[in-house]
């Protein structure tokens, strides 16, 4: 299957000086979260703009602009996107992400499209096409790659620190807070599955940045006619194998363990600057934290501005993009692996009666 | 059985798992109900008609339970929610025309350790020193008021200590045994009133579906006599603890910290709720590496933090079995899985959670 090559760099268009004009559909979780203090942020240091927004949910989009009161409330897609601006940033539900991405891409904007970019390979790759046609840059929104610990730990394994890796685990979820909108969002048709491609698409992201491609994968999930809340994936790359437990209804310590032939590396999940290192033979298990070149502190939310301010690097300065669509698409094409080998997850908890009912009913369906 | 059963309070733990256990087993079409879209993470698993009622508006509820004929009451929460929920619910109940309410109440009203000789005909009292037992006594009361106008059939469940996947009292115990806050008073030689969740659920069935049922209150158990440790020791043998270690003896008054205070209070808790995930998991690394440093300095060992609390103080010394014997003679109620099933059941679902149990391979803790 031949992919689009998608536009990473881009002759610089914009003057310096000038704040890039940006608009913003969804005003959902993410959006009240962490990009309207993250806008908000960047509009007082004169990075942006913010020129509009939009929510089908009006009472939604009047909640963001009281916190970016410079921005006008657009009253449709269409709306926002004639207005005068440079970037969109898209930040609706799953299912829309590649149809705005594609429109805002069509209408002249450059993109950066939140995770996931879309909500199969094919739409992925529409956008990525439409963004080459259109000469426009096309981010996507895998924030943790900003973090000065995950990418502390890039350089570390890269530079051989703990040998050569003999297992990873990671752990990651718990109880099912963000706070959704409507039922809707547990939909496969709205956001095309469920925790795998929720929380697993940052985690799988970090795994093929550190180490690659998988060689094998194996996958298995609960979900019995719906969306899953659990899953377990197992990969091998080269040597070692990963295994990955996500969950959306019990927690378990929020961490990522790297073993390997000379000491270990532990990352707390969302920890923006700080692992834990351990090295055999020093006696030593410390907590390193990391600051990015500039020297300053990087919480949650400076993560969201360091990747707008990527994308607005990009089209001011034609620098290219530290997390270009392709690596949205890749992770995309992971998760549909994993979907594609699916088995159900062992629920010892589960009666004789109810695994038969449940087999019955999954045979009628195929 | 034909009809649709609206499971209020789905995403809890009884909740879940009867909304799970109904629909896998076919035994009726369900109907989950949650507070919130985000509370029903889990049970999306299925492909079911769910609804959002918040158990306090009548308006939400009457339309979230149209076209059922049963409801199952299983919300949690504090006090006031327990109490609070009861009239709303069933004025909905009777404006959606539904035939029968299943009330989970709670072996509780007769306390934690309640005398010899208890039964459902014991007196009840709401000057208990534990406030869920007397909520759940306010909220037992006014729905017997409430069903003298005859207008929705009511049936009222006490199901003993309900344990079983996702439960305080098998995946919390365990998150207890890690962090080194658990403890057995006495060695947890008391007698423990298990109901394993399939047999309270089975309960459930028998009294959505025995006519006579309409109007009583059941006490619900596992046929076996067990005591508190022999409910911790299959947790604690698959997490490779020994619950001698844990037992501690019984306390002389229960004065709570000035901690425990804080970690119990409402006002407490809606803080924590309110925090975005990653600040909360920020801050939980945060006193981690707080106590692991201060640990470090003070080359003290992991000494478990232990906070006593009344409730299983007087639970772990309980020495009464209370009686199924009502729910056996009117509803033909026989638990439907043995202890002993029960246990491998919840250790498989520690396994299947993420735990390190001998199931999910050495060194995985």
């Amino acid at each position: 299957m031949s992919i689009p090559v998608e536009t990473e760099q881009r002759p610089a268009g914009h003057r310096e000086d000038e704040p890039v004009r940006l608009v913003l559909a969804g005003c959902g979780a993410v959006t009240k979260l962490y990009y309207a203090e993250a806008l908000s942020r960047l509009q007082s240091r004169g990075q942006v703009a913010v020129a509009g927004i939009f929510d089908p949910e009006a009472k939604q989009a009047a909640l963001v602009q009281a916190r970016l009161p410079s921005a006008k409330v657009a009253a449709s897609f269409d709306g926002l996107l004639a207005m005068d601006a440079d970037v969109a940033i898209i930040a609706s539900p799953p299912g829309y992400h590649a149809d705005q991405s594609i429109q805002a891409l069509e209408a002249g904007l450059h993109v950066l499209c939140e995770k996931p970019m879309a909500t199969s390979c094919s739409e992925a790759d529409r956008t990525l096409a439409a963004a080459a046609a259109n000469n426009l840059l096309l981010a996507t929104g895998l924030v943790r790659r900003q973090f000065p610990a995950t990418r502390s730990i890039k350089a570390m394994l890269e530079g051989g620190m703990i040998g050569r890796l003999r297992s990873v685990s990671c752990f990651e979820g718990g109880s099912f807070q963000w706070p959704v909108a409507s039922m809707s969002y547990f939909s496969f048709a709205e956001s095309g599955g469920g925790v795998l491609q929720d929380i697993g698409t940052h985690c799988l992201d970090l795994l093929t940045w550190w180490f690659g491609e998988p060689d094998e994968i194996h996958y298995a999930d609960d979900a019995m006619g719906g969306v899953e809340a659990n899953c377990l994936v197992r990969l091998r790359f080269g040597g070692f194998d990963a295994k990955v437990r996500l969950s959306r209804d019990w927690a378990r310590p929020n961490l990522y363990r790297l073993e390997g032939e000379r000491g270990s590396i532990s990352w707390t999940v969302n920890e923006t600057e700080t692992v834990e290192l351990a090295l055999n033979g020093s006696r030593t298990t410390g907590f390193v934290s990391f600051t990015n070149a500039d020297g300053r502190s990087r919480d949650f939310v400076d993560a969201f501005c360091d990747q707008i301010s990527g994308l607005v690097d990009a089209v001011r300065n034609g620098v290219p993009l530290s997390v270009p669509a392709s690596a949205g698409r890749n992770v995309l094409d992971l998760v549909e692996g994993c979907y594609a080998r699916r088995k159900l997850m062992d629920m010892p908890w589960l009666g004789p009666e109810e695994l038969l009912n449940f087999a019955a009913s999954a045979g009628t369906r195929q | 059985m034909t009809g649709t059963v609206a499971v209020l309070g789905a995403n809890g733990f009884i909740g879940c798992r009867t909304v799970e256990l109904l629909q896998l087993s076919g035994w009726a079409n369900v109907r989950p109900i949650v507070r919130r879209p985000d509370a029903l993470a889990s049970l999306s698993r299925f492909a079911m008609d769910a609804m959002v009622a918040n158990a306090r508006d009548l308006q939400a509820l009457t339309a979230a339970f149209a076209g059922c004929q049963y409801v199952v009451h299983a919300v949690a929460g504090d006090a006031r929610t327990i109490v609070d929920a009861v009239e709303p619910v069933y004025r909905a109940a009777a404006a959606a025309s539904v035939l029968r309410l299943i009330y989970l109440s709670s072996a509780s009203v007769h306390g934690q350790s309640p005398p010899s000789g208890t039964d459902e005909t014991s007196a009840l009292h709401d000057d208990q020193t534990i406030a869920y037992n007397n909520a759940k006594v306010h909220a037992e009361r006014r729905l017997g008021q409430l069903s003298r106008d005859g207008a929705v059939q009511v049936v009222v469940l006490r199901p003993g200590i309900v344990f079983g996947p996702r439960s305080r009292w098998t995946g919390g115990f365990a998150d207890e045994l890690i962090d080194g806050s658990a403890y057995l008073v006495d060695g947890g030689r008391g007698i423990c009133n298990s109901a394993y969740v399939d047999n309270v659920i089975h309960a459930i069935k028998l009294a959505i579906e025995v006519p006579e049922a309409s109007g009583r209150t059941y006490l619900i158990g596992d046929r076996e006599e067990i005591s508190w440790a022999d409910l911790c020791r299959p947790i604690a043998e698959a997490l490779g603890f020994d619950l001698a270690t844990i037992s501690i003896p019984a306390p002389l008054s229960f004065a709570p910290s000035w901690k425990q205070r804080l970690k119990e209070s409402e006002g407490y808790r809606r803080l924590v709720r309110s925090l975005p995930r990653p600040v909360r998991s920020g801050l939980k690394a945060g006193y981690g590496e707080w106590r692991k440093a201060r640990r470090n300095a003070t080359g003290a060992t992991m000494a478990p933090t232990v906070m006593v609390s009344e409730e299983r103080a007087l639970l772990h010394q309980c020495q009464t079995k209370l009686p199924w014997r009502k729910a056996e003679l009117e509803l033909g109620y026989q638990p439907a899985v043995s202890f002993e099933e029960a246990c491998r059941r919840s250790v498989g679902w520690l396994t299947f959670a993420g735990y390190p149990t001998c199931g999910n391979g050495a060194g995985e803790r």
